[in-house]
């Protein structure tokens, strides 16, 4: 019943998406507000629509309809309810539905809330909205339909892949998927613009907004995955340059790009064509990073498998390309900026020297994507581009920019002298050098940590150091506290100390991936029951492994006593299932963490003798990485703050 | 069940070495990260050369002779390989000449009078009204 509800809403919201792509067009073409008004109204009702064929696949998940491929291929008695909502987007079609989902509710909200466009441009971003949309129906309805029945009545499901049954698996697929398909908002506003001959800084505010949203939720998603991996994939690490995570992190670098220039543009009015060829990257790599994973030839993890689906996609992809691009060259002469940069030592050139060193991390994540093909191609040879090879290229590139993270904010607007910017480089650099010494005499000897460590400093010192003269500035104009005084100078500028709270953020995120790939410490080792084993000033004493039978798995659960430097600091409990169905095992780490490292056990083996393969590991500085998450979030939402405050109903 | 000096730097180096070694039947993994058999059996392999005193490289191309160069984690930087570390270094270097060489072009085309911005007390206050400027 509720799949039949889930299919037939689909078919009625394909109708209504028909007509409100045509409504808009026409009501646009022979300027009819009323056609364009009911235009709008379409869209709303298809967020009901889909939201109600949304419930429909989540019904029959809870009801245990296994008549429904979809269901069956996802779930299983067994699996607890609280899955169902990520069973519901685990798989091809059912992800595709989610996708649509966020889709129409984030075209009706940046319809309902667009600010100051105009009521010539609008129409156009929906029309340019509901053509994504539909495209998305076609192929959800006749070649991924997650409502697809079998004809013969089945009483029990395969289950839940045993990977995705985590915490981290209720917010990282959503997440990331939101993410890449909220590219296309501020894409159809910038494309809108341009195909009305508005070349100017009309769509900017919206732009920024939307791209803000999409960089947030990638952002989101992004930590998120590689925290899953981190705790879950069993060998400690939290990012391994597969070929889908490339996918989602290529349209994130983008997008970074793209919220630091359209700075420039809301402020001076300056990268005007720049920035529309920048949300034009984001969308076609978003696109990319959607399709990667559904009929794509890379191996990986995340594939879904190969089918006809790949091919639809790549037509697509290949449409949300040349399509922009060809508007892009159309509009051409108009796009030209109301000013001009006027020195090398300006903010402005810095931010461009950002999105250039951007798209470079993107271009080297892209070329060691795909170079593994290009090889076999041209000359029939087979090589694999893995984590060496992006530690040695992006690695000094991602260093670079986070000195120019540094360096960036101090360098006023327009045109400067090496005069000033010495001296607002004074504090920071002193504290790096200090801080650089300090490292050495601590026993830091690798170039790699020492510059990252002392950059981190440098970056740190010049956000604080403004941080605190606003402060102390407007502390003694009004006479409050301190910190009133702070929160105030923040609210004042949130785009601005939104954005350093992020760069905080990004400070974080580096701590934990240098001190873990520079400083880990790892030992497999197999240890019988009342076995101790000392690593470094931890010692483990094995006491036994509780196996639990459930309908679907086996699940192992290894008790270790855990001392540091002799005292007792807790029992770790990793964990082991198998899943027959699935001929598949998956771990759980237990990890003790710190701020200063994490002490992390997993259980690889476990044998009829009671003996359990361990990998023991020591991953200094972890705990920042994930601290960044919320730092992260907080940072977006204040940048966000006023446009949402002051975004009048159209 | 303490280790050796000898076995501790022979197990990090063997770390270092699996990591850079592919499993030849996992989807784009790296013997460190899985536990088949195979990997097994060459992470053994790995330590034993290591104690017999082969170097990185040596073991690396032990391993490239028997498997292909697709079992290395990053190609080595010869033959056709090298295009895959030669094009990005190329790319960005050229993106960045490019990019300045266009600002230094705009700058030239609308010289512009440096003046010394002096010490300026006011600079944070007048920023709360460039602020306004800014939110308008």
């Amino acid at each position: 019943m509720f799949a039949d509800i889930g299919l037939v809403t689909l078919w009625i919201s394909l109708v209504i998406a028909v007509y409100s792509l045509c409504a808009a067009v026409l009501g646009r073409l022979y300027k009819v507000t009323e056609l364009i008004t009911s235009s709008y109204r379409g869209i709303y009702i298809l967020v009901v629509l889909i939201f109600v064929s949304t419930l429909g696949l989540v019904g029959a998940f809870v009801s245990n309809d296994f008549q429904v491929l979809y269901v069956a291929a996802h779930s299983n008695l067994a699996m607890p309810d609280i899955y169902t909502w990520v069973a519901f987007y685990s798989g091809n079609e059912g992800s595709l539905l989610y996708i649509t989902m966020i889709l129409i509710v984030f075209s009706a909200l940046s319809i309902r809330f667009s600010g100051k466009v105009t009521s010539d441009v609008l129409p156009i971003v929906a029309a340019i909205l509901m053509a994504v949309l539909i495209f998305f129906l076609l192929v959800i309805i006749f070649m991924a339909n997650p409502f697809e029945k079998s004809l013969i009545p089945m009483i029990d499901g395969q289950g839940i892949n045993p990977l995705l049954t985590h915490f981290g698996m209720f917010f990282h697929p959503p997440a990331l998927m939101a993410g890449l398909i909220c590219c296309a908002i501020p894409m159809a506003f910038a494309l809108a613009h341009l195909i009305s001959g508005k070349c100017e800084d009309e769509w900017v505010d919206q732009g920024r907004i939307w791209g803000l949203i999409a960089w947030g939720l990638l952002a989101v998603g992004l930590l998120l995955g590689s925290w899953w991996a981190y705790t879950i994939l069993g060998w400690g690490g939290f990012w391994f340059w597969d070929p889908v995570e490339n996918a989602a992190f290529m349209p994130w670098i983008a997008l970074t790009a793209f919220i630091h220039s359209i700075i420039v543009q809301k402020r001076r009015s300056m990268f005007r064509m720049w920035n529309i060829v920048i949300i034009n990257i984001a969308f076609s790599l978003s696109l990319y990073g959607m399709f990667v994973n559904r009929g794509g030839p890379v191996p990986s993890v995340h594939s879904f498998g190969a089918s006809d689906l790949g091919w639809v996609f790549l037509g697509f992809l290949a449409v949300g390309i040349m399509l922009p691009f060809a508007v892009f060259i159309w509009r051409f002469k108009l796009l030209t900026s109301a000013r001009s940069l006027e020195s090398m030592l300006s903010r402005e050139a810095a931010f461009l020297i950002n999105n250039l060193l951007l798209l470079g991390i993107a271009f080297v994540t892209l070329w060691g994507t795909v170079y593994p093909l290009i090889s076999d191609l041209l000359w029939d040879e087979r090589i694999t581009i893995a984590r060496p090879y992006y530690d040695q290229v992006n690695g000094p590139i991602m260093l670079f920019l986070v000195v120019i993270m540094g360096i960036g904010p101090l360098i006023p607007w327009r045109n400067s002298n090496w005069k000033s910017v010495a001296r607002a480089l004074k504090l920071p650099l002193a504290a790096t050098v200090i801080s650089f010494v300090l490292l050495i005499i601590g026993g830091i000897r690798e170039i790699i940590p020492l510059i990252a460590f002392s950059t981190i400093v440098f970056v740190l010192i010049g956000i604080l150091r403004e941080w605190f003269k606003g402060t102390k500035v407007i502390s003694s104009k009004s006479g409050s506290m301190f910190i009133v005084s702070w929160i105030r100078l923040i609210l004042a500028n949130r785009t601005r100390y939104g954005g350093y709270i992020v760069h905080i953020s990004v400070l974080m995120v580096v701590l934990g991936v240098v001190g873990s790939s520079f400083y880990d410490y790892q030992r497999d080792v197999i240890l019988m029951p009342g076995d101790t084993y000392d690593i470094k000033s931890y010692s483990v004493k094995y006491i036994k492994t509780e196996e639990k039978l459930y309908s679907d798995r086996v699940e192992f659960t290894s008790v270790l006593e855990t001392y540091k430097d002799n005292k007792y600091i807790g029992e770790l409990r990793p964990q082991r299932s198998f899943y027959p169905d699935f001929n598949m095992a998956s771990t759980r780490a237990s990890i003790r963490s710190t701020p200063v490292e994490d002490f992390y056990a997993v259980p690889s083996e476990n044998s009829e003798d009671g003996s359990v393969a361990f990998r023991f590991m020591i991953n200094p500085l972890m705990w920042w990485m994930w601290m960044a998450g919320p730092f992260v979030i907080i940072g977006a939402v204040i940048s966000l703050w006023p446009s949402i405050s002051r975004n009048k109903v159209s | 069940m303490a280790q050796g000096p000898e076995t501790e730097s022979v197990e990090t180096e063997a770390q270092l070495i699996d990591q850079m070694l592919m499993c030849p039947v996992c989807p784009a993994e790296s013997i460190d990260q899985v536990q088949v058999e195979i990997a097994k059996q060459m992470k053994t392999k790995v330590r034993q050369m290591l104690l017999d005193g082969y170097s990185k490289k040596e073991i690396l191309n032990y391993f490239e002779e028997r498997y292909g160069s697709d079992i290395l984690a990053a190609p080595p930087k010869r033959g056709t390989m090298i295009f895959a570390w030669i094009v990005p270094v190329i790319v960005v270097i050229a993106m960045l000449c490019i990019g300045i060489g266009v600002i230094l072009k705009m700058i030239k085309r609308h010289p512009v009078e440096l003046s010394d911005n002096k010490n300026d007390p006011q600079k944070y206050i007048r920023m709360d009204d460039q602020n306004k400027i800014d939110e308008s």
